[in-house]
């Protein structure tokens, strides 16, 4: 789920000619507080739980809080864990469907919820 | 087996004019009377051809892309039923700690047959009025869609 949000982080924040702001960018901007590397395995999973001090460095790079790696990251995570325990009962074409399915369903969930923050924000 | 007194019980309490159709005002109208937006998009589904899950956010709608217009009515009106029927789905994020994955794709037999019976009648209903003589024609479905 950090490394998702992580990635989505960087989807969002291209530089001015429209490329992906690189590990080593964004390590720079954190003035050497993260390391490409630390990054690298944030994305590729291998790091799952980074300390808050570390994600608020992260997250400052990118103008949001540390609130935006943890928030509502319990419920529903624990939900799509079971899920995939479940998923694995289907048959492969089935399973892939659910997969697809899965998938669109979390990414509607995320732009509502990105229309309910700019509501939010509006209105404050 | 199917009770169809119910099935027409959910539909009359819709109170949606069907003499006047849309596939959109209709899909406004199930989520007013269940008070949840209802999201409708198209997905590479290999075997479904269609499937509905629930979220804290909405009720998600998804059929099959490529489908024609008459599967893709049918499949909206049959996912409508099962949610205005409240039948069982996937829940996101307010699970209550029942997920209920399995019946998207592996549904009760009765809940299948009560879904199809929805859609079912609706097609009457408005095949009887807007579309003709009980029979949809491809031009009138596609102008559902507004294709």
């Amino acid at each position: 789920m950090i490394a998702d949000r992580l990635k989505k982080l960087i989807e969002d924040n291209p530089k001015a000619n429209g490329k992906s702001m690189s590990l080593q960018t964004i390590a720079i901007k954190a003035e050497g507080r993260v390391s490409p590397s630390y990054l690298s395995r944030i994305l590729n999973g291998v790091v799952d739980n980074p300390s808050d001090k570390k994600l608020e460095v992260i997250a400052g790079v990118f103008g949001v809080s540390l609130d935006y790696f943890r928030e509502e990251d319990t419920q529903l995570d624990e939900d799509l864990d079971a899920l995939k325990i479940r998923m694995r009962n289907l048959s492969p074409d089935k399973y892939e469907d659910a997969q697809l399915i899965l998938q669109a369903t979390l990414k509607q969930i995320e732009q509502m919820r990105q229309q309910d923050d700019q509501d939010d924000k509006e209105v404050s | 087996m199917v009770d169809i007194g119910k099935i027409e019980k959910c539909i009359e309490d819709l109170e949606y004019d069907f003499s006047i159709f849309e596939v959109d005002s209709f899909l406004q109208a199930v989520g007013q009377h269940i008070g949840k937006a209802i999201l409708v998009s198209s997905v590479l589904l290999n075997h479904a051809q269609g499937a509905w899950v629930s979220s804290n956010y909405a009720e998600h709608i998804f059929y099959r892309t490529g489908i024609n217009n008459r599967n893709k009515l049918r499949v909206l009106l049959h996912e409508a039923g099962h949610i205005l029927l409240k039948h069982d789905t996937l829940m996101i994020g307010d699970s209550g700690g029942e997920l209920k994955f399995k019946s998207v794709f592996d549904r009760d037999e009765l809940e299948e047959l009560e879904a199809e019976s929805f859609s079912a009648i609706i097609f009457s209903m408005i095949g009887s009025n807007d579309l003709g003589q009980g029979k949809t024609t491809r031009s009138q479905l596609d102008k559902l869609f507004d294709e």
